[in-house]
């Protein structure tokens, strides 16, 4: 609070921080190995540089993403309504649960291998191993978070009759939004690493597969470029797309100890007294 | 005046533990009924019964109001949603123009004493102030029945009482039916017009006391229901 200024001018720059040391740890490995073993941070941009000018490199990103996109996105509808069923169905809860703890144990790399026998080459496995995988995720948070609703919230609805779909939008969307965001952006990262495992042990496109092409013609520098692409991409969703879409829809409870009474209170004699622990708030995920 | 609610023999138990045994009264138009039992006893359940969330095991709940004001004993407010739109929520229906619901809203806090918080969230306001947002948004539905089960319990003594006496004022003002639930006697004795005495569990009407032209300024309470306070106090402590 004393030095505010720096502070902020700190925190402005920190990120980078990290990223700093990397590309200065892996410089300086660059510089002990030979470049067929371990291109620098330069070479590896130089390869990018050849990739991104050629037509096939765009095809392979579309691919891939158009991937990521369709599985991510079946898996989140999956894993939603899944959720929301278990959650309200003792039940389905029951029966479901100990499949998708089962479905989340199995090791990505087992469904794959069971998917290209199934499915062959192709679109099929790298598409459901993300479904497989990431649904799960998805629908136990979200069950999770329908069993934990405050059912004090839920009669006041009752008593104020307020209807389903009001109690569906002002009290159970908002109640689960925090564990939905927190699942999906787990599950992101589920998708782009068992997409790219499936792209690269089977499939005849996408930057896995190229990954693994370059990696059988010992193009180090490319195998580099296409680690940093799709690191890149899966930045730019999280941090483009998710973590705002979260910062705007996720309710956060008041935490700043200025913001938890209101000061200057004098009206209608009542005086502000120390606020009591809200039952309602729930606890941030 | 006509009641508003008739329980005829009404009895509810949970799970083979009987809560209510025979209970009979009636809440009748205009008056407001203070329902006085130990912890524990089955009082929001009558109450709930009253409101018609619950439906009796036995007996029958005859109801006459047609809309119920309901506080609850923790102001359940949405913690995502700022004081005003706690208060708008229950009008989504009802007023479907939303600056007119709005409107009204704001209305209701600045008669709860909370004009100037429209945009404060509940975990901003302190217990009291959250308990009137729950009043305010009681008093949104124009309900012609109140049911406040423990509204203040979780208040300092020197809160509760002008808590108390706000209620009484905004109760009196347009004769408004209520029944109010409390284990705290003086409350009881402040604000109702009747006192239904309950027993510990299974709860029993023990006793109706009838306070009406007994005096009472305030806190300050008369002789004869002083009289009542120790009866009162006597039977929860045999319990």
């Amino acid at each position: 609070m004393m030095d505010s200024m720096p502070r902020r001018s700190r925190t402005r720059w920190e990120w980078l921080l990290p990223l700093v040391a990397v590309l200065v740890l892996w410089q300086a490995a660059a510089w002990l190995s030979p470049p067929a073993i371990l291109p620098g941070p330069l070479e590896t941009l130089r390869a990018l540089a050849r990739l991104a000018s050629q037509a096939d490199f765009y095809r392979q990103l579309t691919t891939t993403a158009w991937r990521g996109a369709v599985g991510f996105g079946v898996a989140m509808a999956l894993g939603i309504g899944l959720g929301l069923w278990m959650g309200r169905r003792e039940r389905a809860y029951r029966f479901f649960h100990p499949l998708l703890l089962l479905a989340t144990n199995v090791p990505p790399i087992a469904w794959i291998a069971l998917l290209l026998i199934w499915l062959g080459l192709g679109d099929g496995p790298p598409l459901v191993v993300v479904v497989i995988t990431t649904t799960p995720l998805v629908a136990v948070s979200v069950a999770q978070g329908v069993r934990e609703l405050d059912p004090a919230l839920l009669e006041m609805a009752r008593v104020f009759d307020l209807g389903r779909g009001h109690t569906l939008r002002h009290i159970v969307l908002p109640a689960l939004a925090g564990r939905t965001f927190a699942s999906a952006l787990l599950a992101l990262g589920f998708t782009w690493r068992v997409l790219v495992m499936a792209e690269f042990l089977g499939s005849t496109a996408g930057l896995g597969y190229r990954l693994s092409w370059a990696r059988q013609n010992l193009d180090t520098d490319q195998a580099f470029a296409y680690i940093l692409v799709i690191v890149a991409f899966s930045a730019v969703i999280e941090y483009g797309l998710l973590r705002p879409l979260q910062r705007r829809w996720q309710w956060k409870p008041a935490r700043h100890p200025g913001e938890r009474t209101a000061p200057h209170y004098h009206a209608g004699k009542i005086h502000t007294h120390p606020p009591l622990p809200n039952l309602l708030v729930e606890e941030e995920v | 005046m006509k009641p508003l609610v008739t329980l005829h023999e009404v009895y509810k138990s949970f799970h083979h533990l009987p809560v209510l045994e025979g209970i009979v009264c009636d809440v009748k138009e205009g008056e407001v009924v203070s329902l006085v039992g130990p912890s524990g006893c089955g009082k929001s359940t009558l109450l709930r019964l009253m409101s018609g969330v619950e439906t009796p095991d036995r007996g029958q709940v005859e109801r006459r109001f047609r809309r119920v004001g309901f506080v609850f004993q923790e102001p359940r407010l949405l913690p995502w949603r700022a004081a005003l739109e706690n208060v708008t929520l229950v009008l989504l229906d009802t007023v479907l123009d939303r600056d007119r619901r709005e409107a009204q809203a704001r209305d209701l806090l600045a008669r709860v004493g909370l004009g100037g918080f429209e945009t404060y969230y509940p975990a901003q306001l302190s217990g009291g102030m959250c308990q009137r947002v729950a009043i305010a948004r009681a008093l949104a539905v124009e309900p012609d029945f109140f049911l406040l089960d423990e509204p203040f319990a979780g208040l300092d003594f020197a809160l509760r009482m002008r808590m108390i006496e706000f209620l009484r004022r905004l109760l009196d003002e347009e004769a408004r039916t209520a029944v109010y639930v409390t284990h705290d006697v003086r409350e009881a004795l402040a604000l109702g017009d009747r006192l239904v005495l309950l027993s510990a569990r299974p709860a029993q009407v023990r006793h109706i006391f009838d306070l009406r032209g007994q005096p009472r300024d305030g806190w300050q309470l008369g002789a004869g229901l002083r009289q009542i306070e120790a009866e009162v106090m006597t039977a929860l402590l045999a319990d």
